[in-house]
């Protein structure tokens, strides 16, 4: 060899139907070019569907002239393999940068990510929007177009290569579909109420709460009747958190045990054992106060109230927290309060007074709303009237002339207050509401019928003092004073078990007094089983022991504790800690009954949509979009429908068809075909 | 790997038991070359690999299968439970490659792969979920992500035996008895062949997983195609390995080249397992893995309208 190459040896340039190099080059140039078109039509005001509409001509036109003036060369081009790999690599990476730059988000948004001058650039590339812009759509057409070159120029087709054809087919068929969509498709919502047809939808643009740009049904309304959810069944589970050396902090995952009665077990991680002393499926509370010397001061005094009943009340009353000094006897009649020490402030407080306030109190759709509550006063609401008719100090019920049962007050003293009203919600008749002051739970279960689900309407009366007799225990000057309309009418050392006369026939007693009131659990089984029925509190008994140092403890863990929320506990110097839980009651499905009615209200058709099962018809699908879970009786429906969506299923069909062809149908018809040949 | 150890200990014991078998199988793949020069042994010792191999397989399918029925769904709504799921399909792969033409590089990769997985699956330690959200109550759900894990699972037969063809390439035709005469084993084996046919495999079911797919967001949501991250980078897969198959109609790109396209290829697959919290948007996606919730976590808030999903 010497240092001179002759001319020939000189690698001579591949042409650009094969030059990878050139070509993603060239299909840079391509999309960049199409991100100006559309930044200048942006520019113009044009609209996205006119955009696209430009485009297309605007890519007829381009590719029209490219094939008059260089038909072989662009022929050449679009057939050539190395193109499709190179604009199989471009899309990919088109795709990836779609991946990496969040779609769709509002501006405030990227400038916050990016700052403003990639803002500026992002814009510009149109990739914030990538998958609908010009640039990405001029690349699905290129790459159509080559598949429907390739596909021409492999002709003729024998049974062999007919897998060739549908594949490099599909691609422009899945693109004409969804091209067709893009012109014609509807996406509308309308959020249904039970029992009131809907015709009229509105066209979803990136919110649903969007209400510019309506659809009315062709013909045909749609009618919410059910909407139910349905939800697991919750599964308790006794998770076991551990820290093996106890400093370190727990381990992330616990170990979650199936529990059973009985059951024992080794702790992970640990040579601690534990056992399930007791499982109460539906548990009562059965825990006391005891005066335990190392918990906080918490002053609490025992008192049995006698009423005149074979079995005394028993109660707790604290004297630091407002929420627990005061008792009311169960007939009315006294009341018994436990405090510090004895002032004049207090003895104000303790004597009859009128509420400051009387309102009627609406709580739907998450919004509270307030309202006087005088006879006679009508409350116009846009959802709802209510009108009080009649206002009982005392109620009671008693049997009329016909023996049926009907309200009335035993006295004008407020002592059991309740107030009948009308409500009235759509144009439907007026409905009767009774409402109680004092027990709100129970005018709640009389009123179900008559209210609509998840509304909830209350008698408050603030401010009220209807009681005239107290009892007062004093803490610091250990003594009971008897207060009647505001005066002490007698008073004597708090002594502990020597009962106290109120009246004839009621008496209170101080059975126990505690400085330092620690609350220990304690439940039971709950006798009824029929009764039980209605509890849903699981608590479990559990003992965990080290069996090295012989040290134990049992500790009760409730699975729906305050505020239904799992207690969890802590063993043996916080190295383990148990909670006993239910997974959340998830949703598990959702079905509606959707029935589709004519112009004149007769029924057309009707389905129990559910979430993936729309109701389907003449070509519009209407799917189950949101709910609301304190609304049952509503749910938000989107209703599609898209002319392309056959075509896309047609190139489905296809892609898949063509290639199994491809790949495993056509080694066995050649075969077959040389076999044939042989012969 | 003090949190390995832990989920390990906290594990099911079938799962464990799998875990165990799988890297026993490692072990004595790795055993059966060490031993190459006791011509004896090595036999017996590789057709015990491979029997333990088969063992930890018929694990793992146990564990899928109990695990499914348990949950009373498809064990694949979490990453670590879909691990496992990609390792019963990728596992009856490359175990049948292993009974029908063996191979011992083949196996012990494969099997580094498996535990690999395994291992990842054990770092997460989501087994604990239970529930679908009414979105994947759907009879597609099944057939569209087997689909898909038949799909990745070939696509790393394919990788495996591309680094077997390549590695064959390096080595010319190695003298018998020697490590590399061992471990790829006889010559009849087309490794490069073997690479394009589980690429055609694993492209053609992506295809299904797409259609699929496709067709359930129609049912769900009314939109064939939500440009939603995960299937953005299904579509990304299946158009990278699209380039892969059309390289082997290129007189300058097949063969080698195209075997080196295909392992980098593979590349995307991880990144669709273990990557996808890298994208921005991954947090809205619909295919994202379940996660575990902390214990008292999770109570509904009232008066929240709610997106069904």
């Amino acid at each position: 060899m010497t240092d001179a190459q002759p001319q020939a040896d000189r690698p001579i340039a591949k042409p650009f139907h094969l030059n990878h190099g050139l070509q993603i080059a060239a299909l840079l140039f391509w999309v960049v070019g199409w991100m100006l078109v559309e930044s200048l039509l942006d520019r113009n005001g044009f609209k996205a569907r006119q955009q696209v509409a430009a485009f297309a001509a605007l890519l007829a036109g381009l590719g029209g002239t490219a094939f008059l003036l260089r038909r072989q060369a662009c022929f050449q081009l679009l057939t050539s393999v190395p193109f499709a790999i190179s604009q199989v690599l471009f899309m990919a990476m088109a795709l990836v940068v779609g991946t990496l730059v969040v779609q769709q988000a509002g501006p405030a948004d990227y400038a916050r990510h990016y700052g403003p001058g990639t803002l500026k650039f992002l814009a510009w590339t149109h990739v914030t929007d990538l998958y609908h812009s010009l640039g990405f759509y001029a690349l699905l057409s290129l790459l159509a177009l080559s598949m429907l070159c390739v596909a021409w120029k492999r002709r003729p087709y024998p049974a062999h290569r007919l897998g060739f054809l549908l594949v490099h087919v599909s691609t422009s068929l899945i693109l004409l579909g969804a091209l067709w969509g893009k012109f014609s498709a509807v996406r509308a919502y309308a959020e249904l109420r039970a029992g009131e047809p809907v015709g009229r939808f509105f066209r979803t643009k990136g919110s649903q709460a969007d209400r510019s740009d309506a659809y009315v049904l062709p013909g045909f309304r749609l009618r919410l009747d059910r909407f139910t959810t349905e939800t697991y069944d919750p599964e308790f589970k006794l998770y076991a958190f551990v820290q093996p050396d106890g400093k370190g902090g727990f381990e992330p995952h616990p170990k979650a045990f199936e529990v059973t009665p009985g059951m024992k077990g080794r702790l992970p991680l640990t040579h601690l054992q534990f056992q399930v002393l007791q499982l109460l499926p539906t548990a009562l509370e059965a825990g006391e106060f005891i005066d335990n010397p190392q918990a906080p001061e918490e002053p609490a005094l025992r008192v049995m109230l006698g009423i005149g009943e074979p079995r005394p009340v028993v109660g707790d009353l604290f004297a630091h927290r407002s929420d627990a000094a005061r008792r009311d006897e169960p007939g009315g009649r006294f009341a018994v309060v436990y405090q510090d020490r004895w002032t004049l402030e207090l003895l104000d407080q303790l004597q009859p007074r009128a509420p400051k306030s009387e309102k009627l109190v609406v709580h739907s759709k998450g919004q509270t709303f307030e309202h006087d509550a005088p006879v006679g006063a009508t409350w116009e609401h846009p959802d709802f009237t209510l009108k009080v008719l009649k206002y009982y100090p005392d109620f009671a019920i008693r049997k009329d002339e016909k023996g049926q049962p009907q309200a009335y007050s035993r006295s004008a003293n407020p002592l059991e207050p309740w107030l009948e009203l009308s409500f009235a919600e759509g144009g439907q008749p007026a409905r009767r509401v009774m409402l109680s002051a004092r027990n709100p739970d129970l005018s709640d279960q009389l009123n179900a019928p008559n209210l609509p689900q998840g509304f909830s309407l209350r008698y408050q009366r603030k401010g009220e003092e209807t009681q005239a007799r107290f009892v007062v225990f004093t803490r610091t000057d250990r003594t009971i004073r008897l207060v009647e309309r505001g005066r002490v009418a007698r008073s004597e050392p708090l002594t502990l078990n020597k009962p106290f006369l109120v009246a004839k026939g009621l008496s209170a007693t101080a059975v126990a007094a505690l400085e330092h009131a620690d609350y220990v659990p304690g439940f039971t089984a709950h006798p009824d089983p029929k009764e039980a029925l209605k509890f849903n509190r699981p608590v479990l008994r559990v003992r965990v022991w080290d069996p090295g140092s012989g040290r134990a403890e049992e500790k009760w863990l409730e699975a729906k504790g305050p505020n239904g929320l799992p207690t969890s506990e802590t063993f043996l110097d916080r190295r383990v800690g148990l909670v006993y839980q239910t997974r959340r009651a998830e949703p598990k499905n959702f079905h509606a009954v959707l029935v589709v009615l004519d112009e004149q209200g007769q029924e057309l058709t009707r389905k129990t949509a559910s979430m993936n099962d729309p109701l389907i018809f003449r070509g519009h699908w209407f799917h189950l979009s949101n709910y609301n879970p304190e609304d049952p009786r509503s749910c938000g429906v989107m209703v599609t429908r898209d002319p392309g969506f056959w075509w896309v299923c047609l190139g489905f069909g296809c892609l898949l068809l063509g290639t199994a062809w491809m790949f495993y149908l056509k080694p066995v018809l050649k075969r077959r075909a040389a076999a044939v040949k042989e012969v | 790997m003090h949190s390995l150890y832990a989920n390990f200990v906290l594990a099911e014991p079938a799962f464990q038991v799998t875990c165990l078998a799988y890297f026993a199988a490692l072990l004595a793949y790795a055993a059966s070359f060490a031993a190459h020069r006791l011509k004896d042994v090595q036999d017996r010792i590789y057709l015990g690999a491979r029997l333990l191999f088969t063992l930890a397989w018929g694990l793992n399918a146990y564990t899928l299968i109990t695990d499914g029925l348990a949950a009373d769904r498809p064990p694949f709504k979490t990453l670590a439970e879909s691990l496992v799921y990609f390792c019963v399909l990728f596992g009856l792969i490359a175990l049948s490659g292993e009974w029908l033409k063996p191979v011992r590089l083949r196996g012990l990769l494969s099997l580094l792969i498996l535990c690999g997985a395994l291992g990842w699956a054990l770092g997460k330690a989501d087994f604990e979920l239970a529930t679908l959200p009414p979105s994947l109550q759907s009879a597609w759900f099944l057939p569209h992500a087997t689909f898909y894990f038949l799909g990745y699972g070939a696509f790393t037969a394919a990788f495996v035996v591309g680094m077997l063809s390549l590695l064959r390439q390096g080595n010319g035709a190695p003298e018998p008895g020697t490590f590399w005469a061992l471990a790829l084993g006889s010559a009849e084996v087309d490794f490069e062949t073997l690479n394009r046919q589980w690429i055609r495999f694993g492209f053609f079911m992506l295809a299904c997983g797409l259609v699929t797919g496709s067709l359930w967001a129609k049912c769900a949501w009314g939109d064939r195609w939500g440009w939603d991250p995960k299937e953005t980078w299904g579509l990304l897969n299946w158009l990278v390995y699209a380039g892969v198959l059309h390289m082997h109609h290129v007189p300058g790109l097949k063969g080698p080249k195209a075997v080196w396209a295909s392992l980098l290829a593979w590349g995307f697959v991880l990144f669709v397992f273990f990557g996808m919290g890298l994208v921005p948007a991954s947090s809205q996606s619909m295919h994202r893995f379940t996660e575990r919730p902390a214990p008292g976590e999770g109570q509904n808030l009232p008066g929240v309208n709610k997106q069904m999903d």
